[in-house]
């Protein structure tokens, strides 16, 4: 194989985004090169690593892990690959592996609401998008057909076309708790990516109840489909390509990309248009690794705005159990959730948020409890089915203001092939603390409201991330302060793009995988209005 | 005292799954390429200890030997601290009927060894961190207990809505 390859369009990271792009410009008659830095894996394998692992509650166990193109890891013991320098460790799940980070998700696919896109005019904080909800529906729509999206339809995100997908029927403990909180509260349909029915040759969800780490039966979408269908269309992809460097020319295009193959020969990629794709931690960490004499602080960082303004859900959880077994385990494990505080005047004084109702099973967790707690005998026995029964656990999904400050950078480590690895830094404000304090009080009520016993919160003053990685290439009008322009462009080089969830200025209180695809597909139309005489 | 032999071992484990340990998989032939040192009597002893501690008379026999020898190659000196809790529980049968267990300050050691017993055959891993060993996923009796409610993870549940009724 020649290390010199010349393409219409190449892209870098081969994940939900990268390939749904990449499908949209194949199928348009583009030459299209999809770059993976992680290995191609089969589900089947990925089923078999799961029911395998000593570490099943660790949703990255099963996934293949390269020294060559390292990823966080924290079984059995955490690889510190993300340095954590700020206040709050930022523990990123994300795969390098063909098909990305959502082979393990629950196949969320969450609009925002149209509001979310004009936080600082409406509410006089975070940052407005330059574009809005309405330059994006469409977009929603395609990929929502794409993928099989079902939902409650009155989720405050206003639709011009029903759902493509029927809801998948809600479980016993969905409806127990539907209607134990109401009217206080409304417990609603996720919307999610997942089969009710057939579709895109993919069968209805059996209730697996394993959508995290490992749909078995591909039931949900994902990027590993994406990837395939990708494939399918013409796309060339090659995988365990560890793209290292961007080559510009004296006029800030990108002339070239290069990267390391695993044995690291390095091969060199021209292409009409850059597309990068490889997450929003990696693809900041390639910018500034590619560093010149005319951008000294790296591709698309002439005002050192790559990886600023992470933002993620600084999230609080609870447990306890219900006073009535509602056995969390039988279908889908996250289908509900309570969407009462997305939006609303509040949001100048606190931060909004949802809250997410698990369905997991709770088997595994409470039986370590117990055995903790020093059972055994039949008490052990009586009590694992009275709490597996019982628990029920709630976690929010809160908005994050984006703040410079929070940000990756590259740190002094170097990973096998010699290229540095991330360093984080990530801290929680105090509008998110307030926002933080309301959810607080809304657990206490919803226990109550459901006879709770052994409440449990997560540590005062602790945060954990959803794993929505947004606003470290964040899209603007102003250089000044963003990375991107509308399209996903990087304002100084006009022909190098960005996809996937960095673009998102702001998180709002949602999964970000749909938005981020949308803007994906929509990024990819504008590439195909802009060279279809090239 | 005398040892397990490979054919036992063998026997031990077979219809259990591979023993993966921590990060990479341990394929049985590579855990038998090294001598099994575990004393002949150890099944019998594990047997009759994990009966006194999950108060069940039934216990499968090849699982158990799977654990005993996950065990063996997980947590350190196994033979020896099952014979001290074995000892103990021989001496002073009435701890067992306290719940918690509280073994007392004396006898950290031996409620440490009764835990993890407890814990392969209830979660069906063996050790903890870089020594983590699976042993069975579908025979831990915690997934067993609930088999009437649930099915572990990543199996089957029903057709798409058999989840909306009561169980």
């Amino acid at each position: 194989m020649s290390n010199e390859q010349v393409v219409d369009v190449v892209v870098v990271g081969a994940g939900i985004c990268g390939s749904l792009l990449a499908t949209r410009l194949a199928r348009a008659g583009r030459s299209v090169l999809l770059l993976e830095s992680g290995p191609r894996k089969g589900r089947g394998e990925l089923v078999q690593n799961y029911r395998e692992s000593a570490f099943k509650s660790d949703y990255m166990a099963p996934y293949p892990y390269s020294e060559m193109a390292p990823h966080p890891r924290f079984s059995p013991a955490p690889n510190d690959y993300l340095e954590q320098a700020g206040p709050h460790a930022y523990q990123a799940q994300y795969i390098r592996m063909l098909g990305g980070t959502s082979w393990h998700w629950a196949a969320q696919m969450w609009r925002y609401v149209p509001n979310d896109f004009r936080t600082h005019s409406l509410y006089g904080v975070g940052v407005d998008w330059p574009i809005g909800y309405d330059d994006l529906e469409e977009y929603y729509y395609q990929v929502e057909v794409i993928t099989g999206v079902g939902g409650e339809p009155d989720n405050g995100s206003p639709r011009s076309r029903p759902f493509p997908m029927e809801r998948v029927p809600a479980s016993y403990l969905q409806q127990r708790v539907t209607e134990r909180l109401a009217p206080e509260y409304r417990v609603i349909d996720d919307s999610t990516a997942r089969n009710s029915r057939s579709y895109g040759g993919r069968p209805a969800c059996c209730g697996n109840n394993n959508c995290m780490p490992i749909c078995p039966i591909d039931a949900q979408y994902h990027g590993g489909l994406a990837a395939q269908e990708a494939e399918a269309e013409g796309v060339e992809i090659v995988t365990e390509a560890v793209v290292y460097r961007l080559e510009h020319d004296s006029q800030g295009r990108i002339s070239a990309v290069h990267y390391y193959d695993w044995d690291k020969t390095s091969h060199k990629v021209t292409a009409q248009t850059v597309v990068l794709a490889a997450n929003a931690i990696e693809t900041p960490k390639l910018l500034l690794m590619s560093t010149s004499d005319t951008f000294a602080g790296g591709i698309a960082n002439a005002r050192d705005n790559v990886g600023r303004n992470l933002c993620d859900h600084p999230a609080i959880s609870v447990s306890f159990d219900v006073d009535e077994p509602v056995w969390p385990g039988r279908g889908p494990v996250s289908p509900c959730s309570i969407g009462d505080f997305r939006d609303g005047d509040f949001r100048a004084e606190y931060a909004p948020f949802r809250l997410d109702i698990s369905n997991g099973s709770k088997v595994e967790s409470v039986t370590k409890e117990l055995l903790a707690e020093g059972y055994h005998g039949r008490a052990l026995d009586e009590q694992v089915r009275y709490r597996a029964a019982r628990r029920l656990a709630l976690k929010n999904a809160m908005e994050q203001l984006p703040d410079p400050d929070n940000r990756v950078t590259l740190s002094d480590q170097r990973d096998a092939l010699g290229l540095p690895t991330p360093r984080m830094y990530w801290n929680v404000g105090e509008y998110e603390r307030r926002g933080t304090q309301v959810t607080r009080e809304h657990y206490d009520l919803i226990a109550e409201m459901l006879g709770a016993t052994n409440i449990k919160h997560s540590k005062e003053g602790a945060f954990s991330n959803r794993q929505h990685i947004t606003g470290t290439l964040s899209m603007g009008n102003d250089p000044d302060t963003s990375v991107t322009d509308q399209w996903g462009r990087a304002h100084d080089h006009e022909n190098l793009f960005m996809v996937g969830t960095g673009v998102m200025p702001t998180v709002g209180t949602c999964n970000v995988t749909l938005t981020a695809a949308a803007l994906a597909l929509r990024t990819a139309d504008r590439i195909l209005e802009e060279t279809q005489h090239g | 005292m005398a040892t397990l032999s490979r054919r036992r071992v063998i026997q031990l484990a077979g219809g259990f799954a591979l023993t993966g340990v921590a990060g990479r998989w341990l394929t049985l032939p590579e855990a038998w390429a090294e001598p099994v040192g575990a004393p002949a009597d150890e099944l019998s002893d594990f047997l009759e200890i994990s009966r006194k501690l999950t108060q069940r008379d039934e216990l499968d026999e090849h699982l158990a030997g799977a654990l005993v020898l996950a065990s063996t190659l997980a947590l350190e000196g196994f033979g020896e601290r099952l014979a001290r809790l074995k000892a103990l529980f021989d001496q002073r049968p009435a701890l067992l009927e306290r719940s918690p267990l509280a073994f007392g300050d004396d006898f950290t050691d031996q409620e440490t060894t009764a835990r993890q017993v407890l814990g392969g055959w209830y979660t069906g891993v063996v050790g903890s961190g870089e020594q983590a060993i699976y042993v069975t996923y579908l025979n831990a009796l915690a997934n067993r207990l609930v088999a009437d409610k649930l099915v572990p993870p990543s199996f089957s549940y029903g057709p798409c809505g058999s989840w909306r009724h009561a169980p």
